[in-house]
């Protein structure tokens, strides 16, 4: 596959295609129930908080949150991200609930709000990503 | 919807269920040999350690990542065993614990006799791989997909919170690590045994920032055992045993917690004591799951040793050899002698049970009269999901 064509899901299990989906347009998609309305990740059939299987997807182009924690990984059990090491990992809590593990870029401090974007990566997963530190960063450090 | 579990119902105790034969297959960096051969190991040993005929084992729990995709019921053939009670502990860091509470339920009931626990795996130049980037559905496709850290990455998180929020330091966490070091000095079985230093603690490389090598345990191969019988059948063939005096498990425990601070033992550690009729100042040593020491400090408070949040201050108050004031680790830990998969989750569990009866590997905690053994299992996505405790007691 050349850079420039457009990536194309992984094979997923059908109910998961849909973020894939959106991921491949951009966009981040974070599970919800429609019996109880709580938000939930990863992505489940089952709500945890009701057990209701009556869920759908907030598709939207970007979630916002705050850094709860960050991680510089040095070491890497996979060849395709040797190149990318030292690499900065973070977990954030969304607003609409749910923690995620993201990519970060450098420059972010814990308690800063975060805006979280989704792409596919080059095997075709949906990943998610801080996109910019948002206008009020630096708060709550 | 209505809730039960408010009211506080006692378990019942294990009367005279005792745990005797702790058996150790020392551990390798690499092994060609297949989980098998070190689960067989380690029940040969409990034979040979009881002087039971193997048939006279007559129930079985079997904990291993890399017996895929064999199981604990494939292996009864491959080994020749015709168990009438069989259990698979897939609780990592937490099976030693959990497969002790089981066996002894069973030997209680009647439902078996003498019951072999064991947990084991090999690890070959691509085993740590193969599992960490396949441990569950949310660590391989929400976790895993970031950098391939495995499970540093996400105790990484744990850790860098930890140390923000508690006031934790490197050298909190080194002190604990010297010590375990100190205390594997004269252990055979471990992989580390040469004197470690703050200093060079401190100046370990780091693997997954704010966790540095030395915050880390080395994958190996291994595998340990016990058996859980009758008390008064280990007196008959003459077995050393420890008596059970109470244990705890809990499973995803606080999951509104948004990073995790606390394990399931806060939820089940006043039942813990008072089922032993002991409190913490009764506990002559504690072995806690050592997969990262920050795991060590949570630990230490959610099985009441400190106040939540407290632990970097209580480690700077005590001291962690075996000689110290607060023993801990007596055998030097995962950290020293390294993690063998799943028999990472039974380390803690022998060597309680040897320090117990007088036999410990390296050097005995003097006096030791009850011990406290800890697990905690399963970093699933973003936290360790078991957490277990068991109070042992000298005959």
């Amino acid at each position: 596959m050349t850079s420039n064509e457009p990536k194309k899901p992984a094979a997923a299990g059908d109910w998961l295609m849909p973020a894939a989906e959106a991921a491949a347009r951009g966009l981040i998609a974070i599970r919800r129930c429609l019996q109880c309305g709580r938000n939930h990740y990863p992505p489940r059939e089952i709500c945890p908080f009701c057990l209701s299987d009556r869920l759908d997807w907030d598709v939207s182009e970007a979630a916002e949150g705050v850094l709860l924690a960050q991680t510089l990984l040095h070491h890497t059990n996979e060849e395709n991200f040797r190149a990318r090491i030292p690499l900065r990992v973070g977990l954030i809590q969304l607003q609409c609930g749910p923690t995620v593990v993201a990519f970060l870029a450098d420059g972010f401090a814990t308690g800063d709000r975060v805006t979280i974007g989704a792409r596919l990566d080059e095997r075709g997963r949906p990943v998610l990503a801080a996109i910019s530190p948002s206008p009020s960063a630096g708060t709550n450090r | 919807m209505s809730q039960i579990g408010d009211t506080y119902v006692p378990a019942r105790g294990y009367d005279d269920v005792v745990a005797a034969v702790p058996v150790t297959v020392p551990y390798l960096r690499r092994s060609e040999h297949g989980a098998a051969w070190f689960l067989g190991r380690a029940l040969a040993g409990l034979a040979e350690g009881s002087g039971l005929a193997k048939d006279s084992i007559d129930g079985l729990t079997v904990s291993s990542f890399t017996l895929h995709p064999d199981s604990a019921v494939s292996f009864t053939q491959y080994v020749g065993l015709s168990p009438r009670v069989l259990e698979s502990i897939p609780t990592g860091g937490a099976c030693g614990v959990i497969a002790l509470r089981r066996a002894a339920r069973a030997v209680q009931a009647g439902d078996a006799n003498v019951v072999a626990c064991l947990a084991g795996d090999t690890a070959h130049a691509s085993s740590f791989r193969d599992l960490i980037s396949s441990f569950s559905t949310f660590a391989r496709d929400y976790v895993y997909p970031y950098g391939a850290g495995g499970p540093n990455q996400s105790f990484a998180f744990l850790t860098d919170h930890y140390m923000r929020t508690r006031g934790a330091t490197r050298a909190d966490f080194g002190k604990l690590c010297v010590a375990q070091r100190d205390n594997a000095r004269l252990n055979p079985l471990a992989i580390f045994r040469e004197p470690m230093t703050l200093e060079s603690y401190l100046a370990s490389r780091p693997i997954a920032e704010p966790i540095h090598l030395f915050d880390c345990v080395m994958p190996c191969a291994g595998a340990d055992g016990i058996l859980v019988m009758h008390r008064w059948r280990a007196e008959q063939i003459g077995l050393p045993f420890v008596r059970i005096l109470s244990t705890i498990e809990r499973h995803n425990a606080y999951p509104e917690d948004a990073i995790q601070m606390r394990g399931g033992w806060v939820i089940d550690r006043d039942r813990l004591y008072a089922e032993a009729a002991v409190t913490t100042a009764d506990i002559d040593f504690v072995e806690t799951y050592d997969d990262y020491p920050v795991i060590s400090m949570l630990q230490f408070e959610g099985l009441g040793f400190c106040a939540e949040g407290s632990a970097p201050d209580f480690v700077r108050r005590n001291t962690f050899t075996i000689d110290g004031s607060f023993p801990h680790n007596t055998s030097g830990g995962q950290l020293s002698m390294g993690q063998a998969g799943a028999a990472g989750g039974f380390l803690g569990l022998v060597e309680a049970i040897r320090q117990l009866t007088g036999a410990p590997l390296g050097a005995p905690v003097p006096k030791a009269r009850i011990g406290l053994v800890s697990g905690f299992g399963m970093i699933n996505y973003d936290r360790g999901l078991c957490s277990a405790a068991a109070i042992l007691a000298r005959v």
